[in-house]
């Protein structure tokens, strides 16, 4: 026998007990996606805000718009960049599920067509973790104990993670968790 | 890409746990690294290039995990080992010298003699999975297979 055929007969004995199952780690994913969207030609639509007086060409700043996102009106924070050539750039987080784009941004009280560009694109998954009885509502860093909550069979509340606000709620049941994770 | 967690379960639980065993030297805190690991990879959102580069990111994990563990303040030790071995039903004497005496090497000698001989890791590979040198990676199967080979004598051949 060689020294590896030795070696792994020794050591074949050692096994994990069988207890470790995808079953026991009882986590459900909740999907949220984030990416980040560049608007450009936005002609002339700022004179109405106050913003722009103040900022240089090649300036950034944060203006609130209003997008039409897969059919629904959504507002968002963008960041506004003038290209000194009387467009400006928009660059803003939406959901990732943005299948048919951004058509128009509304600024100022402007409606104005965009070009739909994806910048970035990250993903990040909202789960829960079952373990020793504890359940956990997981995002990021931050993992929340709703076990007390969650005793009715749904809980729910709001939290901060990366300096941003969120509100969840959990529902459903330990075969299927139904995770809802948005935004505030 | 990436393989859904249930068949890496299948496919290295054991393996992961032998690795883990090496470091930990424990059952429970073996059993309780594999399936923090399996939990890490399932949380990640990593890609791989590769089933290999899986099985290497899960074992390089498994061994951090292990050290962690032994390193804790908080770790208390559990079953002992001699207790654990007397447990265990080995095929020969041979064998159960083989594996009293491995688990005795110093531990950066143990998880590098595990790595090559019964993961069949070659010491570039090895290299890669502990973030050592090369030259590091062959000084400690070296020293290893010594002391091997001064405990066990004929029962360990000399390698090439």
């Amino acid at each position: 026998m060689t020294n590896k055929e030795k070696y792994q007969q020794a050591f074949s004995i050692l096994r994990a007990s069988g207890k470790i199952k995808m079953e026991d780690l009882k986590m459900k994913k909740s999907k949220i996606s984030k990416v980040a969207v560049a608007v450009a030609a936005l002609a002339a639509c700022f004179v109405a805000t106050n913003s722009i007086c103040f900022a240089a060409i090649g300036d950034t700043w944060v203006e609130k718009v209003i997008i039409y996102l897969n059919g629904q009106t959504v507002e968002v924070e963008a960041e506004m960049r003038d290209l000194g050539d009387g467009n400006y750039s928009c660059v803003m987080e939406v959901p990732a599920e943005t299948s048919g784009g951004i058509s128009t941004v509304v600024v100022g009280g402007y409606t104005r067509p965009t070009e739909f560009t994806i910048v970035s694109s990250t993903e990040e998954e909202a789960y829960i973790k079952e373990e020793n009885g504890v359940i956990q509502f997981c995002y990021r860093e931050v993992c929340l104990d709703i076990t007390a909550d969650y005793a009715d069979g749904a809980a729910a509340g709001t939290f901060t993670a990366n300096g941003k606000e969120y509100n969840y709620s959990v529902t459903g049941n330990a075969e299927e968790y139904e995770i809802s994770l948005t935004e505030k | 890409m990436r393989q859904p967690v249930q068949e890496l379960i299948e496919w290295y639980q054991n393996n992961l746990f032998a690795a883990a065993f090496q470091i930990c030297r424990n059952q429970e805190d073996a059993e309780d690294v594999v399936q923090e690991t399996f939990i890490q990879y399932h949380t990640t959102l990593k890609q791989y290039e590769s089933e290999e580069h899986i099985r290497a990111w899960l074992l390089r994990v498994a061994i951090n995990k292990a050290k962690n563990v032994n390193h804790s303040f908080w770790h208390r030790k559990k079953q002992p080992l001699e207790e654990y071995i007397e447990t265990l039903v080995f095929e020969s004497e041979e064998s159960g010298d083989l594996f009293e005496t491995v688990l005795g090497l110093p531990e950066k000698y143990r998880i590098v003699i595990h790595l090559f001989y019964y993961e069949e890791y070659s010491v570039q590979e090895i290299a890669k999975v502990l973030k050592l040198s090369e030259s590091n990676v062959k000084v400690r199967l070296s020293r290893g297979r010594q002391m091997l080979k001064d405990a066990l004598k004929e029962d360990w051949e000399d390698d090439e």
